[in-house]
């Protein structure tokens, strides 16, 4: 059994290459495999922090890939990637418990800040596992969502209020994969969002920005002024005072399906 | 084609062998007929002949001058049509005859003027008329002859005369017998045959002839039509039509091919479109894997690259091009992607005014370069309507960027304006459910009238039937037919499924007194409307009730250079742009396919070089819509 940083699963050498130097220049340690099935054995023989897999792929494809690994109850976080880049595709990855949806055509910057969210997110992974062996360790390191929210991913989280209207919002664990969170771009009241779609870029150090995608589809009706005076308070209190938008949605049973209720998972 | 096979030749042989049969049966019964009277008149005439010859001789008879007597027979024996004259005695021997030589002679009695009564063993007396008679050809160069045998009985008067030559006891004296020739009659016959003969022979021809004209005009003309209609059909040519302005069964036919033909064309239009829309789904997939691919590598390196050469202002620069040009190329796949996936939309109540003015938002700049005038006739008022906002943002969009490439320098101007209008019921609304006594759905998905579900009926006229679509639009009549109908002839309609007819036995069409046909619209009424083609009286009472119907208006208007007749036919067509290289030709495909979705629909008006109004009609209330 090898260890490595990284795995990149894609038929086109090209994308393998660029890979293989971002890893150079971030100093990664990198293992490739160009076919789902050859991307498999190794996920199963050896120990990555991170995989990075297509779609489309010869053998099997990248879903495939996905439920193999979660039958076998390896907690590799895995972000996709694809060329076919549709909203579906990317709902559909973080349904399947995606950390990310890498649209092609990336440029390196994207990749990059993709990458680094990555390792984060693979890093409190392995510090949890651990602290879960070893009980003196034990320490929280993120704060996970309330019960009774559901998140879409593991990226954002939604609340259905009582008059029928979302509060939304960042979960904490996306928080703890960015070092530091400057600003936020936020969008407008009035504005009309859809699942899959950008929902807010954060900017963090390096310059480099982090795209959300939105959990529902709707329109936002409110915008929280609060943290767009103090973005801080979203990495103080991310569920409640730390929310986001309240949004209007279009229509929350679709938008439902591809969320996961928070009451059931420690995420 | 073989002569023999051919439909015309096959009818007028029948014809022929038929009427040759009729007309031979017929000529034989009435030659034989004619024979039978005229030969009974030759009896009747000999038989009188030979009564008047034995009553002129009795006398003479009984006086016994045998001189007397044979002047008797020689005088009747000048009649040219007579050719002897004889009298025989019990025993057979002729003692008078016209002919000198045969006196004398003794007849057996088996021999042929004889043989009537003496066939049988004993002679019975009494001579049935008929069996009075034999017909015979002496010799081959005569004619036929009949002869009359006309039997003398022992009379009183016989033996008591004077001579005594004849006892009590017989029965007989002996027998008058005349040959009267048939050849007058025979000539007669003949020449009647070759009469009838000849008229039968005239009739067969000329029936044959008259009827192979007519079959040729009435059959084999239109079937020829039709058999060419058909090959030319096959061949490809959707266009061609019979036009046949006859109405029997064939002209029937030929109407009801072209109403095929006209409909296979439709269909292949659109399924072609469709075809076109699905191998556009294809080909964006495989466009969007295929070039992203690539794109991927070219984005990666140029804008690792770009990483690496911050220091190099000018070489970073040129880079930058690199990646901001695969970046546009991004975007563009992007784009065909989400047209080959045009999802259902995801309605929500929402403002037209704020979608329109975040439109402005984003042409801001375009405008302001090209120093476009922006009037905007926003209506405050309007009512919030049900749309899928990311969709209708789209449409408008698309049809504000047309605008703006449409354009021209001197005094561009755009005007965009939203209001509420109320549109009748009756032209605007559109039939979404209808169905039949039993239940069944009359709404038929597959068969679409501008873009919607037609209203599918089973419609009978005479023995021909078939299916009309009516137009879903309410009080519209851009009704397809299926079958031939005949001007101002009503018809009857039925439920496809299961027959039962759909006629308003109690009511007629108001306008013309024609049949009503009445449709259930479930929890809205019944539509009536009148069955006559080319009626267009409709009625809807639910909905007319409601009174006039609220839709939203959005119009783009321009003063550019205006769109050509022969484009404004073809601007909603998938790929088909005027732009050249800079458009897709999909966008107002797109747009179309997005109002159709909402229910709503669009509008065109152009006019070249003075400019185009596009109109977009949402109903504000949903439960006209669903």
């Amino acid at each position: 059994m090898k260890k490595f940083d990284l795995l990149i699963i894609d038929d086109e050498e090209v994308i393998i290459d660029f890979f293989i130097k971002i890893s150079e220049a971030e100093n990664l340690f990198i293992d490739t495999a160009l076919d789902g099935k050859h991307g498999l054995n190794k996920v199963i023989n050896n120990r990555y922090k991170l995989i990075i897999c297509d779609l489309v792929l010869p053998g099997l494809n990248g879903f495939e890939i996905i439920d193999e690994i979660n039958k076998k109850n390896l907690v590799t976080p895995i972000i996709v990637t694809s060329g076919y880049s549709t909203i579906e595709n990317a709902i559909k990855a973080l349904q399947y418990g995606a950390i990310d949806f890498l649209p092609k055509p990336f440029t390196y910057d994207e990749v990059l800040c993709c990458l680094k969210r990555g390792m984060n997110y693979a890093s409190i992974l392995s510090q949890q596992v651990e602290s879960a062996i070893d009980e003196k360790k034990s320490e929280l390191l993120f704060v996970p969502c309330p019960p009774s929210y559901y998140r879409f991913g593991l990226a954002t989280w939604i609340k259905i209020e009582n008059d029928k209207s979302i509060t939304t919002g960042l979960t904490d664990l996306t928080l703890r994969t960015i070092s530091k969170l400057d600003e936020l771009n936020l969008l407008n009241e009035d504005d009309i969002i859809q699942q899959g779609r950008e929902y807010l870029s954060l900017n963090c150090d390096l310059g480099l920005k982090h795209k959300v995608l939105s959990p529902v589809s709707g329109i936002v009706t409110e915008v929280n002024n609060n943290v767009l005076k103090e973005p801080a308070l979203v990495e103080k209190d991310p569920f409640f005072e730390g929310w986001i938008y309240k949004i209007s949605p279009n229509n929350i049973d679709a938008d439902l399906s591809y969320l996961t209720s928070c009451s059931t998972d420690r995420f | 084609m073989n002569i023999i096979n051919k439909l015309g030749t096959k009818i007028i042989i029948a014809v022929s062998i038929t009427s040759i049969i009729i007309i031979g049966v017929f000529a034989f019964i009435s030659i034989n007929s004619q024979k039978k009277v005229l030969l009974e008149q030759v009896k009747h005439h000999a038989n009188q002949l030979s009564e008047t010859v034995k009553n002129s001789t009795k006398e003479e008879m009984l006086f016994n001058r045998r001189d007397r007597i044979m002047n008797i027979v020689n005088q009747i024996a000048e009649e040219p049509s007579i050719f002897n004259v004889r009298i025989l005695n019990k025993s057979g021997e002729i003692v008078y005859s016209n002919d000198s030589n045969e006196i004398g002679f003794v007849f057996k009695e088996s021999s042929e003027p004889c043989f009537v009564c003496h066939s049988t063993e004993e002679p019975t007396g009494e001579l049935e008329f008929e069996k009075k008679f034999r017909i015979y050809t002496p010799s081959k160069e005569l004619p036929r002859f009949i002869g009359i045998v006309n039997p003398i009985f022992n009379e009183e008067s016989c033996w008591s005369a004077d001579c005594h030559a004849h006892s009590p006891v017989k029965k007989f004296l002996g027998v008058l017998d005349i040959s009267v020739s048939l050849e007058s009659v025979d000539s007669q016959i003949s020449s009647s045959q070759y009469l009838v003969a000849f008229l039968a022979i005239a009739s067969i021809l000329s029936l044959g002839t008259i009827i192979s004209i007519f079959i040729n005009r009435l059959v084999v003309k239109p079937v020829n039509k039709i058999i060419d209609a058909t090959g030319k059909v096959s061949s490809g040519d959707l266009k061609y039509r019979i036009n046949s302005s006859s109405s029997d069964e064939l002209g029937i036919l030929s109407g009801s091919f072209d109403k095929m033909t006209e409909n296979i064309s439709e269909m292949k239009l659109k399924i072609f479109q469709t075809d076109k829309m699905a191998s556009l789904g294809q080909l964006a997939a495989g466009v969007a894997h295929e070039i992203n691919n690539p794109l991927t590598g070219v984005l990666t390196y140029s804008s690792f690259l770009l990483k690496r050469t911050k220091e190099n202002a000018e070489l970073a620069s040129d880079l930058n091009v690199i990646v901001r040009e695969t970046k546009r190329s991004r975007d563009i796949v992007k784009q065909l992607l989400d047209f080959s996936r045009q999802s259902v939309p995801k309605k929500i109540k929402c403002n037209i005014n704020h979608i329109v003015e975040r439109i402005f938002g984003i042409t801001k700049n375009q405008m302001r370069l090209k120093n476009i005038e922006l009037i905007k006739k926003l209506d405050n008022n309007i009512p919030d309507v049900i749309v899928d906002p990311n969709q209708i943002q789209q449409v408008i969009l698309n049809l504000v960027v047309n605008a703006i490439d449409a354009l021209e320098e001197k005094e561009p101007k755009i005007v965009i304006e939203t209001k509420v209008t109320l549109l009748k019921a009756h032209g605007n609304v559109q039939i979404r459910e209808a169905v039949c006594p039993s239940g069944h759905s009359l709404i038929d998905n597959e068969h679409k009238i501008e873009g919607m579900p037609a209203i599918k009926l089973y419609t009978k006229l005479g023995t021909n039937a078939g299916y009309i679509h009516l137009d879903p639009i309410y009080g519209l009549q851009r009704h397809h037919y299926g079958i031939q109908l005949i001007k101002d002839k009503s018809f009857t309609v039925h439920c496809p499924e299961c027959n039962v007819s759909l006629m308003d036995e109690s009511k007629n069409c108001p306008v013309c007194k024609s049949p009503c046909y009445n449709l259930l619209v479930p929890g809205k009424g019944r539509i009536e409307g009148c069955a006559r083609y080319g009626g267009v009286w409709q009625k809807w009472d639910y909905i007319d009730n409601k009174g006039e119907i609220e839709y939203l208006i959005v119009s783009v208007t321009d003063n550019g250079k205006g769109i050509s007749k022969e484009d404004l036919e073809k601007i909603f067509d998938p790929f088909y742009s005027t732009k050249g290289l800079k458009g897709t030709g999909l966008g107002l495909s797109v747009a179309w396919g997005i109002i159709e979705n909402h229910n709503g629909r669009i509008e065109v008006l152009s006019e070249e070089n003075k400019g185009t109004s596009f109109t977009i009609k949402l109903p504000v209330k949903n439960e006209l819509r669903d």
